[in-house]
């Protein structure tokens, strides 16, 4: 999958998710301003867990607040892809 | 503000049952003498010993609920909504105080939640569980939902009394009502057991029937598990008559009580104190009552102890007064029980018709009553009682009036 793809990929899967219209996820959406709910980041990082057979590590002190933007997001998702592919080669 | 002792209408009724998902389709299977158990079909049954379920049919979520608001309800909560929606529908709440209007429900795990987190996790390995798993298992869950539904923000909170959790909460409700402590409440229960884990767990007790419910029939060989959600609307009567409303019924009495014995075998004594109770908070004499909607679980220690219990309390005169269970029609439907058959016995008293006793084959002389075989009969009563006794004897009964 391209970066690009995958970047897509995951946006589509946060408005899933979160019920937020795709157009407004862009890169430097801050997340606190989509109003986006927390149970509504859990569902989506849970999902995001699910598709790519990750671990999103999100500490219960800051429940998701670690990621600022929706590029934050998908820059972390995308990290923890890449690490996962190094790790299982 | 605060007064004693009001009077207490239900003004609102909501049913989901195996017998159909509103409370019209409900009292019509009633009238009917129609019965919702059978094979079950909703879940698997290859590793379940009895196979026979009341199971609420043909309810889809996507009829109720967009899927977002799905992720957070369990299938009690869903049914518990539903039949909210249709309590709730005849009473207006504009210009209300949402703070003197609650929700007090039988407690209830969210037994689909559990028994497919547990699957996933032990039978399938699976690395995560869903993120809402605990708000949706919790047994105060569908008590939450009815409150962030309708905006109600008076005292809210969930009862377990095991069997009896509906009747403790209608009960209680009742009496908050009445003291003045609330204006409104939404009560009653919702139960959605029909899950493998769970079932098996009933397997082991030896208390299923394997095919049928037939309480107080002389070859009744258990109960049978059911699913479903009773809902009413309680209110204060001057509110309710001021409003021009109709009101099927009006609450007068609730009894409780604890056998304090045996964890499962139930106790005529114990069971007796709760009637008597009933009777004495609604300042009645037996002889007041024209109809009791049993516990009547169709297991042959429960049915006979029931009998003795209302023998006691009614003495001869019990002959003359009709006992009949839903259960025979609608299964046990646990933490839904007492909510589904208050419904069932306010319903009745409107109508003043006497619901059957479904599946009754022949007459037991350790239960040697009218328990209005099969067939629905018109009957002219003012008062009736609505029973409940639980696993751990937690008995709870309420006494319901016609309204006038």
């Amino acid at each position: 999958m391209t970066g690009l793809g995958e970047t897509n990929e995951i946006i589509g899967i946060v408005a899933t998710e979160t019920g937020i219209d795709p157009a407004r996820l862009t890169a430097d959406a801050r997340i606190e301003e989509l109003g986006i709910a927390s149970i509504d980041l859990m569902q989506a990082i849970f999902a995001l867990e699910t598709r790519f057979d990750i671990e999103i590590p999100v500490l219960s002190r800051t429940t998701g607040a670690e990621f600022v933007t929706v590029s934050d997001l998908v820059d972390h998702v995308q990290a923890t892809i890449a690490a996962a592919k190094t790790t299982n080669d | 503000m605060i007064s004693t002792n009001r009077r207490v209408a239900i003004t609102g009724l909501g049913a989901v049952s195996a017998l159909g998902g509103d409370a019209a389709s409900l009292w019509a299977g009633i009238c009917e003498g129609a019965c919702g158990i059978g094979p079950i079909e909703s879940i698997p049954v290859d590793r379940l010993t009895v196979c026979t379920a009341a199971e609420v049919r043909g309810f889809d979520p996507a009829d109720h609920f967009d899927p977002r608001r799905l992720l957070a309800l369990d299938r009690t909560a869903q049914l518990a909504l539903v039949a909210a929606r249709e309590a709730m529908a005849a009473v207006p709440l504009a210009g209300r105080d949402r703070q003197r209007c609650g929700v007090i429900l039988a407690a209830a795990l969210g037994q689909q939640t559990l028994d497919d987190s547990y699957q996933e996790f032990y039978g399938r390995a699976a690395k995560r569980l869903p993120p809402l798993t605990v708000p949706r298992s919790m047994p105060s869950g569908s008590a939450s939902q009815i409150s962030m539904e309708f905006g109600l923000r008076g005292p809210s909170f969930a009862i377990a009394s095991a069997c009896a959790s509906a009747a403790h909460a209608i009960g209680t409700a009742f009496h908050m009502v009445r003291s003045g402590m609330l204006d409104l409440a939404v009560t009653g229960g919702s139960d959605a057991s029909i899950q493998v884990g769970f079932l098996k767990a009933w397997d082991a007790l030896r208390v299923l029937s394997p095919d049928r419910c037939r309480p107080f029939s002389r070859d009744r060989d258990g109960l049978v598990i059911g699913e479903g959600a009773g809902i009413l609307v309680l209110e204060a009567w001057d509110h309710a008559r001021a409003r021009g409303t109709a009101i099927p019924a009006e609450l007068v009495g609730f009894g409780m009580s604890a056998d304090a014995g045996d964890l499962i075998a139930p106790s005529a004594a114990g069971a007796a104190q709760a009637i008597a109770a009933a009777l004495d908070d609604a300042a009645l004499t037996p002889a007041a009552i024209g109809y009791v909607n049993a516990h009547g679980t169709g297991t042959r220690l429960n049915d006979a102890t029931e009998v003795r219990a209302l023998a006691d309390v009614f003495g001869a005169r019990l002959a003359e007064v009709p006992v009949s269970s839903t259960k025979s029609m609608i299964g046990h439907c646990l933490n839904a029980a007492g909510a589904l058959e208050l419904v069932v016995t306010a319903l009745a008293l409107r109508a003043q018709r006497l619901p059957p006793t479904v599946g009754f084959r022949e007459p037991d002389p350790e239960c040697a009553i009218d328990c209005v075989p099969n067939r629905m009969r018109a009957a002219a009563f003012e008062y009736a009682l609505s029973n409940s006794f639980a696993f751990g004897g937690l008995n709870a009964v309420l006494a319901v009036r016609r309204a006038e």
